[in-house]
């Protein structure tokens, strides 16, 4: 579903991401962590389109994104690690603009925004304005966005930070119900105890380069991720 | 801990008129230097005005002593509006809205301590905009030699005592405000009305600027009883400027009373507004089936969303708008007056009605010049870039929405007007329809224009939308650079007036003008395009 060969990112003369290779199949929940400043953030704004790269290649399901931007973003959802979203609208409105933007018909996407609204208990909230959002409140409509077209693909940078924990337990379901359906995840996160239980693959970074990838079970070995992300890191 | 509030004030102060706001770094010796030029200008050019008003005053008020108290009463009247009015907004925000209003509550700091010191800085504000209306009265006066010793020591000490009545009428003015403002739910849309007639007021002054000052010196008895009867304080305050010590301690002692009221009435109510959030209406979601609409749409509605829902972004960047159909209605209702001049005044020149056709053009186009909302739609994306370029939607969908914008405001209400204008001026149908498109086109002239300016020089990096709208390159040089091209067109034709008639002008300046928008939409498709993917 997403296959990054030899990514390279340089800005000025730091390399923010060295040669960097990942493969991600459908079905797969894919968790990349790293230290501050590994390089995570740019991988997967390069992976997500909104970075250009100076070396390598990126193919969601099996198209470039270099070549052919417009087409991989057809099949992607991305939510930044900060949810800074358009303050000038209303919550429905977002949602009914990104829907707009990826041509979701208007029974379907009433229905979609019903059910994920209702579970992350947003729906109330939905006629107010983004500004009067909480950090929480803004994280959960950026998720409802990123599922209203059903993505292929899923990149998610920090999705848990801000959550409420019975909505980062519904994140988990939807995330596992995306790669049920053949689609895919991949996501950074910092809270090691969620990747370990939920991610099915995992990837740690270091200064922009990989350090170990694979199952959860060969990464992790008999000890926890913990140990073996703080043994690798230093 | 006070001193250390008046410093942290103070420094904000200087990084004001000191700090480059975009980049934080210290302006350059020249910068600073500039910019203070830019403000002895303005404020010389403020002065000599209100100079002209005093001396209009000063010849029929100064020449007896039973009269001279009403003199200073009326410029100390004025000085404490006009303070009043430019530094209202000034001190609601660094009272109510500073960024550090919940850091410095959560320490051992007392509102009354955070307020003094706040207050010091708008005191400064204070000072610098009543000054401008009084100094030059002081100055009217003692050239006019009718002053005494008493005096003249009075004015000096009135520039400071009329400063810290301002500060507290500011203050009375700004908690009223941040009341307001915690109940009201459209904010918005109060903010841009308040404005809209502050600003017609404002014209409206400014146009009768004359005629309301003679109805002042004819009418300046009535005015002077009218004072002594119901402003008790603006009396004392021209008894105090005419050289009366025990006016002058009346009207200080009611200043720094009054002052010492707001501070402690402002204390007691300073951490329940700071703490709540302004009113907003639970509105009620309901799941109603909408419209699905294609991304050409849903990006026009999403630059119409952010440009309705932001006052500073209409006013600042749409004034024009508003002022189009106000200059067509006044075509309208002065058309005969306008015809009969143009009659008059062509008897000797002949080729003033022809000129006036193309004044018109240009006027139309100065008033199109006032609306910039291409120009800082680019920085206005700021942070939340990474949505719109998440999504599957290509850079020249993006910028495309940004220009339909601009035209789609401007082009109609431009183009009706400069059809109501020709229709007064009884031109005919070959000339209308010239000037009409000059003026369609130099809507979409304005809006890649400031869409070019926007791209080189974008600022995403900022906390308050003001900053891209009020303090940026591409809104000053679209605003100021429309205005100079439209005199352009207007000049031009008067130094070729004898040479081509005035629909082949037209026709050459249509041309020109899509030669230019033909030239800036190539550079947004190439150039524009990679710039705005490379933010």
């Amino acid at each position: 579903m997403l296959k990054i060969e030899n990514l390279t990112k340089t800005y000025g003369d730091k390399k923010a991401v060295d040669s960097l290779s990942i493969y991600i199949r459908p079905g797969e929940i894919y968790g990349f962590i790293g230290h501050n400043g590994a390089g995570k953030t740019t991988t997967i704004k390069c992976a997500a389109g909104i970075l250009s790269y100076d070396e390598g290649s990126i193919y969601v399901d099996g198209i470039s994104v270099k070549e052919d931007p417009m087409q991989c973003k057809r099949m992607i959802a991305y939510i930044q690690d900060n949810p800074d979203l358009y303050d000038y609208m209303t919550g429905i409105q977002y949602l009914n603009f990104i829907a707009d933007i990826f041509g979701v018909p208007a029974d379907i996407r009433s229905e979609r925004i019903d059910r994920y609204s209702e579970s992350l208990g947003l729906r109330d909230s939905l006629a107010q304005a983004i500004s009067s959002y909480s950090h929480g409140m803004k994280q959960k409509l950026a998720v409802i966005s990123a599922w209203i077209h059903e993505p292929k693909l899923i990149i998610m940078d920090e999705p848990f930070v801000g959550l409420d924990p019975k909505a980062a337990h519904i994140l988990k379901g939807m995330m596992r119900d995306v790669c049920d359906r053949g689609g895919a995840i991949f996501f950074s996160t910092h809270v090691l105890e969620v990747a370990e239980k939920l991610c099915d693959k995992v990837a740690i970074i270091k200064e922009g380069k990989l350090v170990t990838s694979g199952t959860m079970a060969e990464v992790k070995g008999d000890s926890s991720l913990e140990s073996v992300f703080l043994e690798l890191e230093g | 801990m006070f001193k250390s509030l008046v410093k942290k004030q103070l420094l904000e102060l200087n990084s004001f008129y000191f700090q480059d706001r975009k980049t934080g770094k210290r302006r350059t010796k020249k910068g600073i230097a500039g910019f203070i030029t830019l403000y002895a200008v303005l404020f010389v050019f403020l002065g000599v005005m209100f100079g002209f008003m005093a001396v209009m005053l000063g010849n029929s008020l100064l020449a007896s002593y039973e009269t001279s108290w009403l003199y200073y009463a009326m410029m100390g009247l004025v000085a404490l509006l006009l303070g009043t009015l430019g530094s209202v907004f000034n001190t609601y925000s660094s009272l109510y809205l500073a960024k550090d209003n919940e850091l410095l509550l959560s320490m051992p700091v007392t509102p009354h301590m955070i307020i003094g010191a706040r207050l010091i800085g708008n005191f400064c504000m204070s000072l610098l905009y009543s000054a401008v209306a009084w100094v030059p009265a002081v100055v009217v006066a003692v050239i006019s030699g009718k002053v005494t010793v008493a005096g003249i020591i009075n004015s000096i000490l009135l520039i400071i005592v009329i400063a810290l009545l301002v500060t507290a009428l500011t203050c009375i003015f700004g908690w009223l405000i941040a009341v307001i403002s915690t109940r009201v739910r459209s904010k918005t849309f109060i903010v841009v009305i308040l404005s809209l007639l502050f600003f017609g007021v404002y014209y409206y002054f400014c146009f009768r600027m004359n005629s309301i000052l003679s109805m002042l010196v004819q009418n300046a008895v009535e005015i002077g009883k009218t004072i002594k009867a119901w402003i008790w304080p603006v009396y004392q305050l021209g008894l105090a400027g005419a050289g009366d010590m025990t006016a002058m301690g009346l009207f200080t002692g009611f200043t720094l009373i009054l002052l010492g009221l707001c501070c402690y009435v402002i204390s007691i109510s300073f951490s329940k507004i700071v703490s709540m959030k302004p009113g907003e209406k639970k509105t009620e979601y309901r799941n109603e089936m909408v419209k699905a609409s294609g991304t050409g749409q849903a990006l026009f509605r999403r630059e119409l969303k952010h440009f309705t829902s932001n006052a500073t972004y209409m006013l600042n960047c749409g004034l024009g708008i508003v002022i189009l159909p106000v200059v067509a209605v006044a075509a309208v209702v002065k058309g005969d007056t306008i015809r009969e001049f143009l009659e008059m005044i062509s008897s000797e020149y002949v080729w003033v009605p022809e000129f006036a056709a193309v004044a018109a053009v240009s006027a139309v186009c100065m008033a199109l010049s006032m609306n910039a909302v291409s120009a800082p739609s680019v920085s206005l994306e700021g942070r939340t870039l990474w949505v719109i370029k998440s999504l599957p939607v290509s850079t020249w969908q993006i910028i495309e929405a940004k220009e339909r914008l601009h035209i789609v405001l401007n082009a109609a209400p431009a183009a009706l007007t400069q059809l109501v204008i020709c229709l007064v001026l009884n031109l005919d149908a070959y000339q209308t329809a010239a000037a009409v498109l000059v003026c369609i086109v130099y809507a979409v002239f304005t809006a890649d224009l400031g869409l070019v300016l926007g791209l080189k020089h974008p600022n995403l990096d900022w906390t308050s939308e003001v900053v891209p709208i009020k303090q940026s390159a591409p809104v000053m040089i679209t605003l100021f650079g429309g205005w100079a091209i439209s005199l352009v067109i207007a000049g031009v034709y008067f130094l070729l007036r004898n040479t081509m008639s005035h629909q082949m002008y037209l026709v050459i300046v249509l041309a020109v003008l899509i030669l230019a928008v033909r030239l800036m939409r190539r550079w947004l498709r190439t150039e524009g395009q990679v710039l705005f993917e490379q933010l």
